[in-house]
């Protein structure tokens, strides 16, 4: 196993530097550049700008340089753990991803455990009572949930909370703790705030997560291996945890690497219309100005998170299914 | 019922409700097993041999349903009891699944569970049943598969079923099935699957078995070579029903019933025919019409008016 993984991770190597050399020609496609953006910014209200001060910011940012010479500079900082500076921002890289980075994931995380606890429980019920009155009755309510676009349920989640309780549930914090130091009355603020998104974003997941439960359940508890165990005298209840559901589940544990990357770009029109400090606007902020070493970095992140998330979920398929583990 | 009767069938019909309609999987089924023999189910595929099995062990789910008869079950030193008559949900049901009674499958390949070591799922049935330590359970696990020649049984328990070839599976089956000690083992098809020198290996463990440890086994099979070497009382079916009834010589050297006599006429080398004969082409229910079971001579049954029964079987 562990020279499995080894493999895996130098066999990553490759497909990351083409990755990067993509990102890199990805980002310098479009015509112009952000400082040209800037400047006719600048010069539509009027400022006269100099060549000398244009030329000073390009080579601030290296943006003189040849192509390849400014590949390698990013990439090597890259590496490094220098993202860059971000020109629309005018800050670090670094500083603007990372905080966000830690709502965004702990807002998945909150998100992805409302939708296991809700969906697995009534995949397993609705298949059990296969066409009994409650699994029609979560089939409906399963399906709205799964027409009902995220944003949509964000605002109207937002009016109730608005005209029932009175709360503005928008963003992560009220405005005092925003910008205050961490401590237990922030994180019961950070708490109060969280469970519209973790709502709105676990709703979008559990129909789907449901009906998919639902029908692999069903496919196991077909198998010939049920029948042998209810011979046995195993009793309903263990039987069907230990067994079908035991089994069931395994599609769901191996694809959880695949939601590394969605952690990053995920839900970016929640994340604005409950205005979230989380990494999806930035991105999506990135892209729209050319902001090229954020938007860079951003897309190197998310390929580096898919890599990763690829062997994470191999691994945990090995580790749930013996037939995958031998060979 | 004589004493020495440990399961008795009377009347037993399954009804399978399908989108075409309601179907009589088992139609008025009655049955005797002898304690200690082995009695034969033999029909084509689709004639309700499984179905009849599955519902001696209470394990017909919806869409199917028992609609009728009795099940008088009568383990040694003990009283009769109904098995249709126990609670769902009684201690009494789940002792006589897999404490009582035992059944292995046709398909050793898919009848346990992947993800499960063979030692977890021999052991679970004796968890299941006996209050035993889980290493006393260990001992008797490895005892057991060693008892059914599995070699290097400690070890082969840490293994999962898919380092398993087909014909040690089925061992695993057999040995899970009689780790507590049933009256009764069904074994459905438990060789079909398997190729022809792993099923005579099998059917030799069996008959083995059946010796040493005094269990009743019911054998259901397509197969009449299969019969021929192990039963002792047969009973055919088809379409639901009960044909004919008697012991495993009757019925292979004496059939009454034009379709065991089609049945026998169809295995080559069984008879002195030397072209092969289709059994039923296709099963036509107007073929064998239901006809209930007449008691003919040498203790056996057939399923025919009496006009068409041959004068010196009557009693
Ligand atoms: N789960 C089921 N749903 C519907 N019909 C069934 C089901 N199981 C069995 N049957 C019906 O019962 C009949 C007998 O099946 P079975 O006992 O399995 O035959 P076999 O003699 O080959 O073991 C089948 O022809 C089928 O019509
Ligand atoms: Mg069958």
């Amino acid at each position: 196993m562990a020279t499995y993984i080894l493999k895996r991770l130098l066999a990553m190597i490759p497909t990351l530097i083409i990755i990067s050399v993509i990102v890199f020609v990805l980002i310098q496609l479009p015509p112009g550049d952000i400082i040209s953006a800037n400047l006719a910014a600048l010069q539509q209200q009027g400022m006269e700008v100099s060549t000398e001060q244009i030329e000073a910011l390009r080579a601030q940012y290296n943006l003189d340089m040849p192509l390849p010479l400014q590949y390698f500079h990013w990439v090597f900082n890259f590496m490094q753990g220098d993202m860059g500076y971000s020109i629309k921002y005018e800050q670090p890289v670094n500083t603007l991803i990372w905080e966000r980075l830690g709502y965004t994931v702990i807002i998945a995380v909150a998100s992805l455990l409302f939708t296991w606890t809700l969906a697995i429980p009534i995949g397993i019920y609705s298949a059990v009572k296969q066409y009994s009155f409650g699994d029609y009755l979560f089939t409906v309510i399963g399906l709205l949930g799964l027409a009902t676009p995220s944003f949509m349920l964000a605002l109207i989640l937002m009016y109730c909370a608005y005209t029932w309780f009175g709360i503005s549930v928008g963003g992560l914090f009220s405005p005092e703790y925003a910008e205050a130091p961490w401590s237990l009355s922030k994180t019961a603020d950070l708490l109060s705030h969280i469970w519209i998104p973790m709502i709105v974003l676990g709703t979008a997941g559990t129909a789907s997560i449901m009906r998919v439960m639902r029908a692999n359940l069903l496919d196991e508890l077909s198998k010939p291996y049920v029948v042998t165990a209810r011979a046995k005298g195993v009793r309903p209840l263990k039987l069907i945890f230990k067994y079908p559901v035991r089994i069931a589940i395994n599609p769901f544990i191996s694809t959880i690497g695949w939601l590394l990357p969605t952690l990053i770009s995920g839900e970016a029109i929640v994340s604005i219309v409950l205005n979230l400090p989380t990494t999806g606007p930035l991105l999506l902020q990135a892209l729209l100005s050319q902001d090229m070493f954020l938007a860079g970095s951003f897309l190197m992140l998310l390929s580096i998170l898919t890599v990763l998330g690829m062997l994470l979920s191999d691994i945990l398929l090995a580790v749930v299914d013996p037939r995958i583990r031998y060979e | 019922m004589s004493i020495d009767t440990i399961l008795s069938i009377r009347g037993l019909s399954v009804m399978f409700k399908t989108e075409i309609g309601e179907h009589l999987a088992v139609n008025n089924v009655s049955l005797d097993m002898k304690r200690s023999q082995t009695t034969a189910i033999v029909g084509e595929s689709g004639s309700g041999k499984s179905v009849t099995a599955y519902a001696m062990m209470r394990l017909i789910q919806a869409p199917g349903k028992i609609t009728s008869g009795q099940i008088i079950c009568t383990p040694a030193q003990q009283e009769s009891f109904d098995v249709l008559q126990l609670a769902d949900n009684s201690d009494a049901l789940y002792h006589l699944r897999g404490g009582l009674m035992a059944m292995i499958f046709q398909e050793p390949m898919t009848a346990l569970s992947p993800v499960h070591t063979i030692g977890n799922q021999v052991m679970e049935a004796i968890l299941t049943h006996q209050s035993v330590t889980k290493a006393e359970a260990f001992e008797l696990a490895c005892a057991m598969l060693d008892r059914v020649g599995i070699a290097d049984a400690s070890q082969r328990m840490q293994q999962y079923p898919f380092e398993f070839s087909g014909g040690m599976r089925q061992r695993v089956m057999i040995a899970m099935a009689l780790v507590c000690k049933p009256q009764i083992l069904i074994c459905d098809e438990p060789t079909t699957a398997l190729d022809v020198t792993i099923q005579a290996e099998i059917l030799a463990l069996l008959k083995e078995l059946k010796e040493t440890i005094q269990i009743s086994l019911l054998f259901i099979t397509h197969d009449l070579a299969v019969v021929a070497q192990i039963a002792d009382q047969v009973m055919v079916m088809n379409q639901g029903r009960v044909l004919e009834t008697g012991s495993v010589r009757q019925i292979l050297n004496d059939p009454i019933h034009p379709y065991t006599q089609n049945l026998i006429a169809a295995v080559p080398g069984m008879k002195q025919q030397d072209r092969l004969r289709p059994v039923s082409n296709k099963p036509d229910p107007t073929d064998y019409p239901s006809y209930s079971l007449i008691p003919v001579k040498g203790d056996r049954q057939v399923a025919l008016p009496v006009s068409l029964i041959p004068e010196e079987y009557h009693l």
